[in-house]
């Protein structure tokens, strides 16, 4: 607890840390939002092709 | 090994991992962040902002541990023609543009408090942001093709040549001087960090490299839906 306050009050270096993590955090769930949308649309359009070929 | 080169067996056998993988992504990012705020240490010559190593170094690793899989895969397709080498290559590419970016967007927002500027053209950033260009250039190319096969053929030749770009952006801070660090954790010789520091950083990779798999099995499973759709709508037309 002791080294999280002491980075809570380093006014100078918190923004660059905070800001790190973020961008890293969005960016990532950014792409696996993505692919996850991608593959249910996928998902969605081949088993509606797969069942008018049935 | 051979079984899961099947892609209808691949996806089956990733199915299975998916769930697992998420679930260590997950667990291992909350460790990975406690042990990163609260039982690590601020750097005697850095400050507080040695914190955004146990973003950035994980991201620089998987940068180029997934341009490695790119390019075996792109070896495999190129002489064995295997088409789910080209899945895994194309499936690849997307993420290690986030990852890249991650780390030089990381390593610009370190690099200001610590060099006093947010880019210089040193090896180690220039050769990296070539990386980013070579996963962009991969992505551009095997979707330039109607015919996915020839697509897929120049990808792979782009990834081979641009192979010789890994040891360089490794070794870089060895062979020129730089303004970035050297390596901090070698195979050959013991850490010349703290442990307190490691931890984090293990913690991290874990959950970055899990956070991948599940990424990677997604993306693969679209690529597999995508030509299993084109071969539908092909038979129909025939």
């Amino acid at each position: 607890m002791q080294y999280f306050n002491a980075f809570l009050e380093s006014t100078n270096h918190l923004p660059y840390v905070v800001s790190s993590y973020t961008i890293v955090f969005f960016l990532l769930i950014g792409i696996f939002t993505l692919s996850f949308k991608r593959v249910k649309k996928l998902e969605k359009s081949f088993n509606h092709l797969t069942k008018n070929e049935s | 090994m051979i079984k899961f080169a099947n892609p209808s067996n691949f996806q089956k056998f990733s199915d299975r991992i998916f769930p697992f993988s998420n679930l260590v992504t997950v667990t291992f990012f909350v460790i990975g962040l406690y042990f990163s705020f609260f039982k690590s240490p601020p750097d005697y010559l850095q400050g507080e902002t040695v914190r955004i190593m146990y973003i950035h170094v994980p991201c620089a690793w998987l940068s180029l541990m997934i341009y490695s899989i790119m390019a075996i895969c792109s070896f495999i397709s190129i002489v064995f023609k295997h088409t789910l080498a080209d899945i895994i290559s194309r499936s690849c590419a997307p993420i290690g543009v986030c990852f890249t970016l991650a780390t030089l967007v990381t390593g610009s927002i370190w690099g200001k408090p610590t060099w006093g500027t947010w880019w210089v053209w040193d090896a180690r950033l220039t050769s990296e942001l070539i990386l980013l260009f070579i996963y962009i250039g991969h992505i551009l190319i095997s979707n330039a093709y109607d015919n996915k096969k020839k697509g897929d053929k120049y990808a792979s030749i782009l990834t081979l040549i641009g192979i010789i770009n890994l040891p360089i952006i490794k070794w870089s801070v060895d062979w020129w001087n730089t303004l970035h660090q050297t390596a901090s954790i070698s195979k050959f010789s013991s850490p010349t960090i703290d442990e307190s520091m490691i931890l984090p950083l293990v913690f991290m990779s874990i959950s970055l490299t899990s956070f991948f798999i599940s990424s990677i099995l997604l993306r693969i499973k679209g690529e597999i839906l995508i030509r299993k759709i084109e071969i539908i709508k092909l038979n129909k037309i025939i």
